[in-house]
């Protein structure tokens, strides 16, 4: 899984002389020759500390010179609840993404956050609702039904459009990376310490491939059990 | 057990579930169901000594109801619900019942651990083995609770019960002999954690303060202290349900394992101790094993 995001490059500005002109057109031309520029690509492994591989982990990649200016994402992102739970789980998108919250149980949840990179609240509702939910600000959004109070899911909301999320052997690739330096860093809803403690460059200037590997320390899995219980409150 | 239940104890439940059927369609559909094991080992709540008569069994309890919500954090909900027991020896004991609730929930703000309020009505008809236990069962209940963590959850509230047994006998000179019709107060609380994903504990107290029922041989001091008595079957012959003003604590503990995000196996021990007037107190132990499934 990657990010189908296109970044437009910075250009700074330049004096355009005769000579210069001339030799961009012989470089051009010599490039074209040789088919499209070579895209690079990272290969994340990323384990806990008994080794077993870890899903819905999100893997970012940043470059070192800081983040290309890219188009405002179009795609249409889905983050729906069946069965009374949130599916994904986990879902990575590109800052200033659209999010749609379709419920396809016959029953209504109501969905919140109070994180601080997108606090809001859909009313109880059925079906989808009209407008999606804009995310702007990267990191970590937490979500909930007031409802169901087992429902929590998490998207992550990238600065970069370089990303992905591992699959359930524990790997992920990021592709079509423009070959230059990066730090790659991996979160995880269960990841012990801060995010930025799991960082390690990538270089894809040399070599366009680059695999990367983490052993994580990760939280107990602690989550509002949705089992019934004998004499236990009911939700309703 | 009688088979046929009178139409006027039916009828309360019969709007319910009809009510909850028409309505179904503008609420959140839910049901539930639990079946299971269970022993007493003071079935007829009589002081120690030879009286005292454990039994187990078997039960059964379906629910189905609607919840509609009528605000941003309150919901409306309607359900009937069909208890059946089945006892290993005292037949009498043997019940059906069929009832309805209704509930008002609130919840206090937005999240897991935003506090919570419920008013829970209850009222069933009940069918016996023995007929003179028929009647009808009516509980009011406030429960505040508030999650305090995804392992912690407190609860605790007040309920009033009451029992109004539908075949009164006649009163004998200075006697009555409606026993089963009992009316009581208590406060409860309970406390669970949930120490896996899977696993999930609780501890429950409670205290009811009102009428109770003690059945045993014919006892003149028991006999001075009661409102009521009649006799009752369902024990054997000669024995006689008393009804006495008393104090109940209980203490309950239990553990639950989900078998999936519907479904648990769950064990439970409850231990109540009556003090009635005139020091006629009994002991109980209660013991249950249930599979319960909701959605």
């Amino acid at each position: 899984m990657h990010s189908s995001y296109t970044p437009i490059e910075l250009r700074g500005k330049a004096r355009h002389t005769a000579a210069l002109l001339a030799f961009g057109l012989v470089a051009a031309g010599v490039a074209a020759a040789a088919g499209p520029a070579a895209a690079a690509e990272i290969t994340a492994m990323v384990k806990d500390r008994e080794g077993h591989p870890i899903a819905d982990a999100v893997v970012v990649a940043v470059p070192v010179e800081g983040v290309p200016r890219f188009a405002p994402p179009t795609a249409r992102e889905i983050m729906d609840q069946n069965d009374q739970e949130f599916v994904p789980r986990v879902k990575p998108v590109l800052v200033g993404s659209s999010v749609y919250f379709p419920n396809k149980d016959n029953i209504r949840h109501q969905v919140y956050s109070f994180s601080s990179a997108k606090s809001f609240e859909l009313p109880l509702y059925a079906g989808t609702p009209a407008k999606p939910i804009v995310f702007d600000k990267p990191g970590v959004v937490v979500l909930g039904c007031n409802i169901h109070d087992w429902m929590i899911a998490y998207i992550y909301v990238s600065e970069s459009p370089y990303f992905a999320k591992t699959g359930p052997d524990g790997s992920a690739q990021l592709k079509d990376l423009p070959p230059r330096q990066y730090t790659v860093r991996v979160w995880h809803p269960r990841l012990q310490g801060p995010e930025d403690a799991t960082r390690q460059p990538a270089s894809l200037n040399a070599s366009l491939r680059a695999e990367l590997a983490w052993d994580l320390a990760l939280k107990p899995d602690v989550r509002v059990r949705r089992a019934p219980a004998a004499g236990s409150h009911r939700h309703y | 057990m009688q088979r046929r239940l009178e139409a006027s104890i039916w009828m309360p439940a019969a709007v319910v579930i009809l009510g909850a059927a028409c309505r179904a369609d503008a609420g959140d559909l839910f049901y539930g169901v639990e079946t299971g094991l269970f022993y007493d080992n003071n079935v007829s709540r009589a002081q120690p000594g030879a009286d005292v008569v454990g039994d187990s069994g078997l039960s059964a309890d379906a629910t189905l109801g609607a919840a509609y919500p009528i605000g941003e954090h309150d919901t409306l909900s309607l359900s009937a619900n069909l208890r059946a027991a089945k006892f290993q020896r005292f037949h009498g004991l043997d019940v059906a019942a069929l009832g309805g609730t209704l509930s008002y929930r609130t919840k206090f703000g937005l999240g897991p651990y935003a506090p919570r309020a419920a008013v829970n009505g209850f009222l069933a008809a009940e069918s016996y083995g023995n007929s003179v236990r028929n009647g009808r069962r009516s509980r009011l209940s406030l429960e505040l609770g508030r999650r305090f963590s995804a392992q912690w959850d407190v609860s605790g509230g007040f309920a009033a019960d009451r029992f109004d047994a539908s075949k009164v006998q006649p009163a004998l000179p200075q006697f009555s002999r409606d026993a089963f019709s009992i009316q009581g107060r208590s406060l409860f609380a309970r406390a669970e954690y949930a120490w896996s994903e899977r696993w999930l504990g609780y501890l429950g107290v409670s205290a009811r303060r009102g009428d109770v029922v003690s059945s045993s041989r014919l006892d003149p001091e028991i006999l001075e202290y009661s409102s009521a008595v009649v006799a009752d079957p369902a024990f054997g012959p000669g024995y006689f349900a008393y009804k006495l003003a008393g104090r109940t604590s209980g203490a309950s503990f239990g553990a639950s394992l989900a078998q999936s995000p519907h479904a648990s196996l769950n064990i439970g021990l409850t231990r109540e101790i009556t003090s009635s007037q005139g020091g006629i107190d009994y002991k109980s132990t209660q013991f249950n094993a249930l599979f319960i499934y909701t959605y």
